[in-house]
């Protein structure tokens, strides 16, 4: 495995520390939310859940396992912003009906008392103007978490994609 | 130059009678988007006849290391077999059918052992045994059992194959092409793969690339880049059915933060990621270069950096695959390998800022070609200098591509074949 991606596979390492349950659900209502807020197309709050110096990424199952070749890799608000200006207009594929389902969400301790990780599952159906439902995405969020403020938000999201072949629109939020 | 790469004269005119007054060499008659019958003579009069990319001798670094690809319907093995050189075989046990190689990648260093009834084949395709072999007698001495071999060469790294054993040799059949690929990839390796559905014709993605009069409005971000920019740039012929497009790095940053202020409503601060400034060397390019018929390569034109290829193959008369491989240079530190393989497909792939709306294009014409006894037939007129070069928004290139296209594919586009 590439070595900047190492710090996903905490499912394979000893749990360091225990998070405690007041951190779990502040946490487990934040994954929730950024799930919510992208099958809403709230765009603009979805990313009001990132620090400023944030990192969200995606990445195939392949490539995660070959060299560390991402689909994109948006750095600090000023790229999460571009993301989503290309989510609201900048791209002209039409915005479908999406629908996250997250789970198997497992936490660990970070570094200091105000950083968690966590490793979960989602599935992600997507619906398109007359045509049926469709499974469109599933995989692997690997999140880092910070917390400022009292606020946590996301540090990092790696999204692992499973499939090796994408579906033609793989423009939605993930 | 062979006869096969050659436009014939008097081909062009299938296209001839046609709706719009023009030339038969500037119009796409659409029917070569939905008819399957068209599609199966495209698979074996140019996916069968035509060199085809099929990897990177750097995805294929020890020995053993494999990987497939599909090739006009044929399952192909690409192997580093045990002298250290490249081997192409069919990937299919010859004793009942079943494919060797289950994997698009993986290593076999000791050969393929077909799952179904253990027959075994080395790293070449060869046959080397088969479990209670004693049962066949001497039967099984009285014809070849290997995997047949595929005709394989490799150019600047690139390792091709073609199932035309008459094909002419590859460095001729890429002629003025070459030299480009050489800068391209001849010093560089291979980062991943990424491969995507299209839901459209596999041409129309070829068509794509070597189309640069839609960007500006297909890609809401390069109209707002080239907003107030006098746009240079050179589309060519490279004759055989390639071409190149270069044009150096223009824009206006500050156009594309507007737009995304008046589609978001907020203001963005510092330059936006997204961009590449003009580079303060003018003759640097950017480069695309299609290969006929389904490879494209980006870089810029000294080769410096890294770049991509894609190739695209039918799945249906109205579905493809791309598949897209990353580049980077071999002997770049650490730290630029980390930028390349985070940043390069920001733009591109079906999840890419810039491909996205490419994908949505293929499948904006396949529905529109639900009228095509009505709109018979596509305009591909831009540039009309003579010769085989133009402005970079011209169609030299999507001309070089149909040239090709109708020489290989002869009297299966006349009406009613």
């Amino acid at each position: 495995m590439p070595a900047n991606l190492a710090e996903i596979a905490i499912a394979d390492a000893p749990v360091s520390a225990s998070v405690d349950i007041e951190t779990e659900r502040a946490l487990t209502a934040l994954i929730y939310r950024a799930a919510r807020l992208a099958d809403e197309r709230k765009y603009l709050d979805w990313m009001e859940l990132f620090t400023e110096g944030a990192e969200y990424s995606a990445i195939t199952l392949e490539n995660l396992t070959y060299k560390g070749l991402r689909l994109f890799r948006d750095v600090g608000k000023t790229a999460l912003y571009e993301r989503v200006a290309w989510l609201m207009g900048m791209w002209q594929v039409p915005r479908a009906k999406t629908l996250h389902m997250v789970s198997n969400i497992e936490f660990e301790a970070g570094e200091t008392p105000n950083s968690v990780k966590a490793i979960s599952n989602f599935l992600m159906t997507r619906t398109a103007d007359l045509e049926h439902t469709v499974l469109h995405a599933a995989g692997r969020y690997a999140d880092r978490f910070e917390r400022e403020g009292g606020q946590w938000r996301f540090a990092d999201r790696l999204v692992i994609v499973d499939s090796n072949l994408l579906p033609p629109e793989f423009t939605e939020l993930l | 130059m062979s006869d096969v790469l050659t436009p014939k004269a008097g081909l062009n005119d299938v296209w001839g009678d046609n709706d719009l007054g023009l030339d038969g060499s500037r119009v796409i008659d659409r029917r070569i988007y939905v008819d399957p019958a068209i599609l199966a003579a495209e698979q074996e009069k140019i996916f069968a006849r035509t060199w085809q990319w099929v990897a990177h001798e750097s995805e294929l670094p020890e020995l053993g290391d494999y990987i497939t690809a599909s090739v006009a319907g044929r399952s192909i093995v690409v192997s580093r077999s045990d002298e250290g050189k490249i081997a192409a075989f069919l990937n299919v046990c010859t004793h009942r059918g079943a494919i060797l190689a289950p994997h698009p990648r993986g290593n076999a260093p000791d050969g393929f052992v077909c799952f179904y009834h253990g027959w075994c084949f080395d790293t070449h395709g060869k046959f080397t045994a088969a479990p209670l072999a004693a049962a066949y007698g001497e039967n099984l001495t009285k014809a070849s059992y290997d995997a047949p071999p595929v005709r394989h060469d490799i150019y600047a790294g690139n390792v091709f194959v073609s199932l035309d054993p008459n094909v002419p040799p590859l460095a001729e059949f890429l002629g003025a092409a070459g030299p480009s690929i050489e800068k391209y990839t001849g010093r560089h390796v291979a980062l991943g793969r990424v491969r995507w559905l299209l839901k459209g014709n596999w041409k129309l993605w070829h068509e794509n690339f070597r189309d640069n009069y839609h960007p500006m409005y297909t890609h809401a971000a390069i109209g707002a880049n080239y907003q107030g920019v006098k746009i240079q740039g050179r589309n060519e012929d490279l004759t055989g059915g390639h071409s190149l497009m270069a044009f150096p790095f223009q824009g206006n940053p500050d156009s594309r933060k507007i737009l995304m202020r008046n589609i978001t409503g907020k203001t963005v601060e510092g330059p936006v990621s997204a961009h590449r400034p003009p580079a303060p060397n003018p003759d640097v390019r950017h480069n695309i270069m299609a290969i006929f018929p389904n490879l494209d390569f980006q870089f810029q034109n000294s080769g410096d950096g890294g770049g991509f290829i894609q190739t695209v193959r039918p799945t249906g008369v109205d579905t493809a695959i791309v598949e897209l491989v990353a580049f980077g240079e071999a002997n770049e530190t650490p730290e630029v390998r980390a930028q390349r393989l985070n940043t390069t497909l920001d733009g591109q792939t079906a999840a890419g800022k810039i491909s996205g709306d490419d994908n949505e294009a293929a499948r904006r014409c396949n529905v529109g070609f639900g009228a095509m006894r009505e709109v018979r037939w596509s305009n591909m007129d831009r540039g009309q200098d003579d010769g085989r070069f133009g402005g970079k928004n011209d169609e030299y290139s999507l001309r070089s591509f149909y040239d090709a296209y109708k020489d290989y594919m002869g009297d299966s586009l006349a009406v009613g074949a």
